[in-house]
């Protein structure tokens, strides 16, 4: 509180918490922290509802050539691995309960957990992309990426395909190849925005009243999690997979 | 934000019914079963899944209207506009034989 406000009495100085005059993290054309908080909010789901489409359109091109070329889409689905596309799910999900928690933190202004937490986030965030990028090696060593490692004469003997379904095939793969690819951006980004936040949480920025940009960085983070939540099942599960 | 605070606990048992959820969806994929029951089941778990972490923690639930109407919309737009008019020609093509330009 500066001193210029010493005149007023308690009442008048807690009615102006959080507005302009008191607070300086607050942009003038809002009329408290309040309001600020949930226009950034706004815009962040708004943002998100044009990645939803971005996305979307991926998912629809996969459901599509599932339902044109059923064999050859579930035969390759079959190849992609699972088990580091089943286990990088949990990962997310895991870095979704962290993050949370930093944003739950930072309500109640607990200065180091919001560090630690949004430390734990991007740490598993990392331990996402280690675990993508040694699935995308053994995607190298399995011959499954059309253009560069890919044996169409593999497909008709090994699996039983006829020579022209081995195209449809392909262009399944390069979906799987587009879509994680750009997953994998996505979390890159997010793990250097919640990198920002974390520094600017430990320089003491934040605090019970202003604390959006954890809350908008958390919001973003969230909806990397749902699409990966959604590629298990569209990429991984078409197939059916035996057991050992 | 004025929304209502959930407890660190809460947050845990969402994320123990996610992982439980992850868990069964990959199990189903070892049954054998049609690859639209196989669809049907994979993508209903994931709309559970995303609606579990879209309520609880993006915190759609007990947010402002303004917040909740982008999520109406998007999924709307999404859902009805996007995938159901796309779906309706790709899926219906070669229903009626000797259809000119099918």
């Amino acid at each position: 509180m500066s001193p210029d406000n010493s005149f007023l009495t308690a009442e008048q100085l807690e009615s102006l918490e959080g507005t302009a005059l008191v607070r300086h993290r607050l942009e003038e054309q809002y009329a408290n922290l309040d309001q600020q908080h949930q226009a950034a909010s706004l815009g962040m789901w708004v943002f998100l509802a044009t990645e939803v489409m971005f996305f979307g359109v991926l998912f629809l091109a996969v459901a599509i050539y599932h339902h044109l070329y059923p064999q050859a889409v579930e035969k390759a689905s079959e190849k992609l691995n699972w088990v580091i596309g089943g286990g990088n799910t949990l990962v997310l999900l895991l870095s979704s309960l962290t993050i949370v928690l930093a944003v739950h933190y930072a309500r109640l202004a607990q200065r180091k957990q919001i560090v630690s937490f949004l430390g734990l986030t991007a740490l598993l965030g990392v331990c996402f992309l280690a675990l993508k990028g040694l699935e995308y090696y053994l995607d190298y060593r399995e011959n499954l990426i059309p253009g560069w490692r890919f044996d169409a004469a593999e497909w008709v003997t090994r699996d039983g395909l006829r020579p022209d379904q081995v195209p449809q095939v392909k262009l399944f793969l390069f979906l799987y190849w587009v879509m994680t690819g750009l997953h994998a951006l996505h979390v890159t980004i997010g793990i250097c925005a919640v990198l920002v936040i974390m520094l600017l949480a430990r320089n003491g920025r934040f605090s019970a009243a202003y604390y959006a940009p954890v809350d908008v960085t958390a919001l973003y983070w969230h909806f990397v999690d749902i699409v990966w939540i959604f590629l298990l099942p569209t990429l991984y599960l078409l197939g059916i997979h035996h057991a050992g | 934000m004025s929304e209502r605070l959930l407890s660190p606990a809460a947050y845990l048992v969402v994320l123990i019914v996610l992982m439980g959820l992850t868990i069964l969806t990959v199990g189903l994929s070892f049954v054998p079963s049609s690859g639209l029951m196989r669809i049907a089941a994979g993508q209903s778990i994931a709309v559970v899944k995303a609606s579990l972490v879209v309520l609880f923690f993006m915190h759609a639930l007990g947010s402002p209207a303004q917040t909740r109407a982008v999520i109406v919309v998007t999924v709307f737009w999404l859902v009805a506009v996007l995938a159901a008019l796309t779906f309706s020609d790709y899926f219906t093509r070669g229903m009626i034989p000797n259809l000119p330009g099918h």
